[in-house]
């Protein structure tokens, strides 16, 4: 099947100005983590020998899980949760999306870039499946380490483009759980999107 | 919309005092956020600036703009269509989709202004608004009162009022009602057989699409169904994707939310889930223009100067006919009628404070003195 994808020449991309040149932050990982939960996001910084405990802890009770993009290492700790049902979403996977995901209560990934400035967890989506994963279920966890780090979106963007030298089929920046304060200006978590957003940084 | 028509809308309103009193708590809140925002954020000022002259290079020439976004966008199951007028976009749509399709929609002002919903809905084809404030103005078969939160002015009790019947139960705070609309619209996004949504802005240079959300509606809106419709205007298209990334986080500093939940850029259909085609109608309906009124073009609709408004505060959505407030004016004028943005003009208060807090340093008190002096 002939990709859809955005095939755009990477070298006049390449060539923008993508770093904010009076935008330098010393502790990317302190300025992403307040931000993130200011928006509403749950940051834990682990080594990975927690790493196993922590999303114990954040998928208890939980009985069903979705993930994509998780290395070999991470998605065997995804198996030891123990979960009644756990979904691989990948082209391999050959999963109805729609009849499996309804209900899903819990996605994992590992997200393709962060962003200090704004809290951002950034997704270079090129099949829909980090998509799913981040939108669909109630829990959103991303797994990540400090070498994703930039210090804003711009900076990110333009650097996963020069990594993958074209342009996937979406970029999704999630700033948070989803939120809505149309009804007199009252907060609630979640509205469609996820209710939880967690950044899990492993050290 | 008469002169008479817009007195007696705003005397209805100010006759209401608990919609004097929301809005004004309302709109006071949203400075105070929009204020802090910007505070937080110094460079989005710089940033706003840049914005600008981007937009600027892009509307000196919007036909060729639009042929740059059509030639960068255009791509295997990826449709350009464009529309002069409000009837040639509702008939590109009616070509798209047909009756008993069922569709699910992101906010989009461009569908507000050609009540592009009443068209379908007329047709046979159900669309609901995923947007809780557009789904609450939805079933109240109202307009937008302001253009990021459409719903502003409306209590909790009359939210509850609408959405009780819809959601079938009883629904005791906002959090319930909320949560409530989740459920509701859950199958129907897993079921839609398109969705629509509009744009913050576009790139030129890869032809990407860009809209910023809050609720997540926008994402699955734009990932579970398999055909997606993008209705858009003209004056959105930014040279590169650099500057259109700018230019939504400007707005959103500048609407007071800082960063938005989610921002979406869209570059072509998935490899494997996700639309299999995705079809952008963009409108002209007046913008393609030479005269003052030009100058209105550079808005990025972040609605600072609609809260800034003293008559917007007062009685928010009243003034005006689908874009409201200061901004309203000129864009009545353009993609309405002169006539009704005269009568609307009559009402403006003159003191600038639209002007004070535009990021893109619109002149709209002297757009509004022309209109209503009939200089353009």
């Amino acid at each position: 099947m002939l990709t859809n994808n955005v095939e755009i020449k990477a070298e006049k991309l390449n060539s923008y100005e993508w770093k904010v040149k009076d935008l330098v932050i010393d502790d990317k990982i302190g300025t992403f983590s307040k931000v993130f939960q200011n928006h509403g996001g749950y940051f834990f910084a682990v080594d990975r020998k927690a790493l196993y405990d922590t999303m114990s802890g954040i998928v208890k009770g939980r009985s069903s899980l979705v993930y994509t993009n998780l290395r070999a290492e991470y998605e065997e700790i995804v198996k030891k949760l123990g979960l009644d049902r756990v979904i691989r979403l990948d082209k391999n996977s050959k999963v109805d999306a729609k009849k499996a995901l309804f209900d899903v209560e819990v996605g994992i990934m590992e997200p393709d870039a962060l962003a200090a400035e704004s809290g951002s967890i950034i997704l270079f989506d090129f099949d829909a499946t980090k998509s799913f994963v981040a939108f669909l279920p109630e829990i959103f966890i991303a797994i990540a380490d400090e070498s994703l780090m930039y210090d804003t979106v711009p900076e990110a963007v333009g650097a996963l483009i020069k990594k993958h030298n074209r342009l996937p089929a979406t970029i999704q920046i999630v700033n948070g759980p989803s939120r809505t304060g149309d009804i007199e200006n009252k907060i609630v978590r979640p509205s469609h999107g996820p209710k939880d957003a967690y950044l899990i940084m492993v050290r | 919309m008469s002169y008479k028509q817009v007195h007696r809308k705003i005397l209805r309103a100010l006759q209401k005092e608990d919609l004097r009193k929301g809005s004004e708590a309302a709109t006071k809140d949203e400075l105070k956020k929009r204020r802090y925002a910007i505070e937080a954020h110094k460079y989005s000022l710089k940033w706003a600036e840049d914005v600008k002259n981007a937009k600027s290079s892009m509307l000196s020439d919007i036909e060729s703009s639009v042929e740059k976004f059509r030639e960068a966008f255009e791509g295997k199951n990826k449709h350009f269509y464009f529309a002069k007028t409000p009837e040639n976009l509702k008939n590109i749509i009616y070509s798209i989709i047909k009756p008993g399709d069922v569709g699910v929609k992101s906010k989009s002002m461009v569908g507000e202004e050609i009540e592009l919903r009443q068209f379908m809905e007329g047709k046979g084809i159900k669309i609901y608004e995923t947007d809780l404030g557009e789904f609450l103005i939805q079933l109240a078969n109202e307009k937008p009162a302001h253009m990021v939160t459409p719903a502003v002015n409306m209590s909790e009790e009359r939210a509850r009022e609408l959405l009780e019947p819809v959601v079938g139960e009883k629904l005791s705070d906002v959090t319930s009602m909320v949560l409530g609309v989740r459920k509701f619209m859950r199958k129907i996004f897993f079921s839609a057989d398109f969705g629509m949504v509009g744009a913050n802005a576009l790139s030129a240079d890869t032809g990407s699409v860009i809209f910023i959300t809050n609720e997540g509606n926008g994402a699955l809106t734009s990932t579970l169904p398999d055909k997606l419709i993008v209705i858009t205007s003209v004056e959105k298209i930014y040279p590169t994707l650099l500057d259109a990334i700018k230019a939504v986080t400007t707005q959103a500093i500048f609407s007071g939310f800082e960063y938005t939940t989610y921002v979406h850029i869209i570059n072509g259909p998935y490899d494997l889930y996700g639309p299999k085609e995705i079809h952008l109608i963009m409108l002209d309906n007046g913008r393609i223009r030479e005269d003052d009124l030009k100058e209105t073009l550079l808005c990025i609709k972040c609605g600072a100067c609609q809260f800034a408004c003293p008559v917007f505060q007062v009685v928010d959505g009243a003034w005006g006919h689908i874009y409201t407030a200061a901004i309203g004016v000129p864009w009545t004028a353009i993609t309405n009628s002169k006539d009704t943005a005269r009568s609307l003009a009559a009402f403006c208060l003159e003191c600038g404070k639209c002007r004070e807090v535009c990021p893109m340093k619109i002149d709209i008190p002297e757009l509004i003195r022309k209109i209503r002096a009939k200089e353009v």
